[in-house]
């Protein structure tokens, strides 16, 4: 089928395209939208919209803003209407604001704060590409059907295509590939200096200083290759700000974007506080008819790769290279909102709703978190992990929580929560609950779609569901998180305790069956039952699942799992932190060295390494055995170090700082690196990430204790004995449910006194024998 | 610091109500509480409130811990008291134990109290908006607000809305004056590096009291009465 086809219709021409949205924007007269075709053609349209946002507050100060408005200009048409308040859950006269140029959405919002700082606004914040899409029923990715005319003027606008699909085709997309070369995840505005590495179509070019200016070069592969992604690492703070830099000072083009009428749009970088920790949120670079997304500064191109971004972009509706780089939090609110407003519900700008007043007793009791069995330490075969399938989304799926419908007005008598007392409303699907049971349906009939998928598409399926996985995750979080628009505190303790009820109830019925529970972790249960069978442990699962009424499934049937205890202290169990063999001969890991991001590569390779062979032992027998052949491994690794034959990146620690460098009070290693980063030049933010290696770490000049990476030259050596007892500790959990081995006794009789004689120590202890 | 406030320096007085302070600042603060006299006359007790006025304690980031050894007066008067809490900081474990000390039931001193948390300062603004709304099911006869002006440098926030929030906050604790409470406000807003620091200072001018609280070297808290507005000639 021809994706484009010309026709004549009174009296001008007009297309008719099909294709999908690969960018929209706001721009002066309406949207700008850049579709693909199958052929890979792209066109660049204008649909008219004018987005509006709402305003309430007494009567009067309401007509004088709409007399303000039309005195003041043409851009802005008003009408007074109703909608709903979400809390109150009634409707409130409101004054619409439509805004003609749409590129100018915010600036009319702010516009009347600055007239009257009491009025409340609505809307009037929200992505316009969103409400777009909320308004027209199309999302990011999707396949439409256009008419326009001559100069790209959308006639008219269908959707052939479903968000909520499991499987839909995809844009055939030109993707460009930048990076430097070298080390990728070492940050290289810390001064690491590389060449320009560019790759398309199996292609691959690499630029450097030597020829003609790197700048001039890749503008000239944008213009032949034209590509529809810019898929970079580093590209945000790094690699296009300095091609652009290079081009301004050459006075030369860089189409960075297609659309020649729109400027490159690039942010600054900052720090932020989230719950609690110091964070970084990276400058990023985004253009105009042309995606870029930096694998480097991207959630969810890293963990889910493209295709859980798209199946993000398409579900929440914002747009990709937003989508790319937000939290998923900010995707789930999104998706919130759009019901918000298709239910004609008003969307707060700030979060204003708080908390209700309580008893001090009352708080103690709703401020608990989840519910924790501390591990049996130690060894333990034939452990079944039982999963509550996504428990916090299914829980307010099931049980209708949402912000909205907890200690609703029109319910008082409607059930309560457990050990709260908070009462759900009876009347109202909530927003929450509405949105989660879509996204909780989609991904168990991905699951189900996936068995019998070909191995190509059921990659694409698994990244798809893991991107939802996020979703769902961060529901949760934003049931009382700060920022949610529709966040109340109450929804999320009475999430938190129904999910501590449920594990309860769960923990009951495994230990009335004769079940073992080793431990319990907010919505996982580890099960035990001398000689259980697989069956045993699914019958268990159907009736804590028939019980709680909550999806419940069987992670794994391990081999074995290992609890271990705190770093601190021997006999204090931790949850979190563990390894186990699954029935396929898997490993699961967790609080293990290996898992964080900090650990040089060295220690990790040797616990992935030493985790394999272990991974083949079937009980504490076979365990015994495969310890030996790991601790050989392990004493290969010890060797390397001490012999110096370890490559330094290798060695490379990475940690994030928590302030400014010139602030560290303490001459911790960390605080080193990052005062001779900033000693160099490089400005680092609280949040940031650093690199480093340590160089001797009891050196009485702080400087010569680490040396950060970037500025590392091959005449420093690495600290051998810091990192060999690093190496050890990182050993040490495959050891520890193993009893010590006997020390070797000085004076047996083996030895003989004469022998003893010939050693000073020695003959010490025999001459002071009674 | 001082020299900020021409016009209340004249009548600034130094109260010297010091108290050891020993170690960490827990065991400081229950040091603080045990040695309180209830005897002794409210001008020269620092942990008493003053009646149906605002009055702002500032000076040290303890603030929010130091707001609960201003509870046990008023609650073993059986007066009842709302807790507006932008610090996050409300510890019941430590009103409870308040009780006990004194021998009395932990659950008849948690009847006399409300405590809502604010996570941003639009809840605050909003809570403290609603207070009039609040008391017409919980008549409390003291107010105490955590972390105002505080909650309101989150960077997070733009400038301008943070300031209209905040002015509205402003408005409410002024719409307040009908109701004759004790309102006592906890701040450690000096400590900010933040542009915004002249919303401390609309908070002073609003206020009758400014208390100033700090840790001298002598280990010991200090309590200084930087603004007394009954002193002041109208
Ligand atoms: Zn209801």
């Amino acid at each position: 089928m021809p994706s484009r086809r010309f026709f004549r219709t009174q009296g001008c021409f007009v297309k008719s395209l099909q294709g999908w949205i690969l960018d929209l924007y706001p721009n002066q007269h309406g949207m700008t939208l850049w579709l693909i075709d199958r052929n890979q053609s792209h066109y660049r349209l204008t649909d008219s919209f004018a987005p509006a946002f709402y305003v309430s507050g007494p009567e009067e100060r309401l007509i004088q803003l709409r007399d303000a408005a039309q005195r003041k200009t043409t851009e802005l048409r008003t009408r007074f209407t109703e909608r709903t308040d979400l809390w109150l859950n009634a409707s409130r006269q409101v004054l619409e604001v439509s805004v003609l140029r749409p590129s100018n959405f915010i600036g009319w919002g702010r516009w009347v704060h600055r007239l009257d700082s009491k009025l409340q606004l609505y809307n009037s914040d929200l992505m316009v590409a969103s409400l777009y899409c909320w308004e027209k029923r199309l999302f990011p990715l999707s396949f439409v059907e256009v008419e326009a005319d001559h100069d790209g003027q959308v006639l008219s606008i269908a959707c052939r295509d479903d968000e909520w699909a499991l499987d839909y085709e995809m844009p055939p997309l030109k993707i460009m590939q930048i990076r430097l070369s070298g080390l990728a995840r070492i940050d290289p505005t810390h001064g690491r200096r590389a060449a320009l590495e560019i790759e398309m179509d199996g292609t691959c070019w690499e630029l450097d200083e030597t020829g003609e200016p790197p700048a001039i070069q890749f503008a000239g592969l944008l213009k032949r290759h034209d590509p529809d992604v810019i898929l970079s690492e580093w590209g945000d703070s790094t690699i296009l700000p300095l091609l652009r830099q290079q081009a301004e000072r050459l006075r030369s083009s860089l189409p960075l974007n297609r659309d020649e009428s729109a400027a490159v749009q690039q942010s600054r970088g900052r720090s932020y506080t989230s719950y609690g920790r110091i964070l970084f949120k990276a400058s990023s670079i985004t253009l105009f008819g042309r995606i870029h997304v930096d694998k480097q500064n991207s959630f969810i191109s890293e963990k889910c790769d493209f295709a859980g971004l798209w199946e993000l972009a398409r579900l929440t509706k914002l747009p990709i290279q937003y989508a790319a780089r937000t939290t998923t939090g900010t995707g789930i609110s999104y998706m919130q909102m759009e019901l918000a407003h298709r239910d004609g519900v008003l969307i707060p700008e700030q979060k204003a709703e708080p908390e209700d007043p309580k008893r001090p007793d009352e708080l103690l009791v709703a401020d608990r978190g989840g519910l924790v069995f501390v591990p049996k330490l130690g060894f333990t075969p034939n452990v079944a992990e039982l999963d509550f399938v996504s428990q916090f989304p299914s829980i307010m799926a099931r049980f209708n929580i949402s912000p909205e419908t907890v200690n609703c007005a029109c319910c008082p008598d409607a059930p309560r929560i457990p050990e709260l007392g908070y009462r759900i409303c009876q009347k109202r699907r909530g927003i929450t609950s509405r949105v989660v049971e879509r996204l909780i349906a989609k991904r168990c009939e991905l699951k189900k779609l996936l068995k019998t998928t070909p191995p190509d598409t059921a990659l694409r399926m698994k990244l798809q569901r893991d991107s939802m996985k996020w979703l769902l995750v961060c529901c949760f979080g934003y049931t009382g998180y700060k920022n949610a628009r529709f966040g109340k505190i109450e929804a999320h303790e009475a999430i938190n305790a129904v999910a501590r009820e449920t594990l309860l109830v769960a923990k009951e019925i495994a230990e009335a069956d004769g079940f073992e529970l080793i431990h319990a972790l907010v919505d996982s249960l580890y099960v035990w039952k001398e000689g259980a069978t697989r069956e045993d442990y699914e019958r268990l699962s159907h009736e804590i699942e028939n019980r709680t009424r909550l999806p419940l499934a069987i992670e794994s049937v391990y081999r074995y799992v290992v609890f271990l205890p705190s770093k601190q202290y021997a006999d204090v169990p931790v949850p979190n932190r563990f390894f186990a063999v699954g029935e396929d001969g898997e490993p699961k890991i967790r609080g293990l060295e290996c898992r964080r991001h900090d650990t040089p590569p060295l220690l990790a390779r040797m616990q992935h390494e030493v985790l394999a062979i272990l991974a083949e032992a079937h009980d504490y027998d076979s365990y015994l055995r495969k310890l030996d052949i790991a601790r050989a491994v392990f004493a290969n690794y010890e060797d390397l170090l001490a012999n110096g034959e370890v490559d330094i990146r290798e060695l490379v620690v990475s940690k994030r700082i928590t302030r400014e460098p010139r602030d560290y009070q303490k001459a911790g290693v960390t605080a080193i690196a990052a005062q001779q980063l900033f000693g160099s030049g490089v400005k680092l933010r609280p949040g940031q990430n650093i690199e480093y290696v340590i160089t001797n770490a009891e050196a009485h000049v702080p400087n010569d204790r680490v040396r950060a990476y970037a500025l590392w030259e091959g005449w420093f050596g690495y600290d051998r004995k810091k990192y060999a007892a690093m190496l050890r500790e990182a050993f040490e959990p495959f050891v520890l449910c193993v009893p010590k081995r006997a020390e070797p006794v000085l004076l047996s009789d083996s030895i003989s006194e004469n022998d003893l004689k010939r050693f000073p120590l020695f003959s010490a202890l025999v001459t002071s024998r009674p | 610091m001082h020299g900020n406030y021409p016009a209340s320096r004249r009548l600034t007085f130094r109260l010297v109500f010091a108290y050891p302070v020993l170690g960490g600042k827990q065991v400081v603060m229950s040091l603080l509480v045990s040695a309180v006299n209830a005897d002794q006359p409210a001008v020269q007790n620092p942990w008493v409130l003053p009646k149906r006025a605002l009055t702002v304690f500032y000076g040290c980031p303890e603030m929010p811990r130091l707001s609960h050894y201003f509870l046990p007066r008023p609650l073993f008067a059986n007066k009842q008291i709302l807790y507006l809490d932008g610090a996050n900081q409300i510890s019941p474990l430590l009103l409870a134990s308040f009780a006990r000390e004194r021998g009395v039931d932990p659950s008849s001193v948690n009847s006399l109290i409300r405590v809502a948390r604010a996570f941003t300062c639009f809840q605050l603004t909003e809570l403290v908006r609603r207070v009039p709304e609040t008391l017409k099911k919980f008549s409390a006869d003291v107010l105490i607000v955590t972390a105002l002006p505080d909650l309101y440098f989150d960077e997070d926030v733009r400038d301008r809305e943070a300031r209209a929030s905040f002015e509205h906050a402003l408005e409410g604790l002024v719409n307040l004056a009908p109701h004759s409470l004790s309102v006592a406000i906890f701040s450690d807003a000096t400590s900010f590096k933040t542009k915004r620091r002249d919303f401390f200072q609309r908070l002073r001018n609003q206020a009758d009291h400014v208390v100033k609280v700090e840790s001298t070297p002598e280990n010991k808290l200090s309590f200084t009465c930087e603004k007394n507005t009954p002193l002041l000639p109208a």
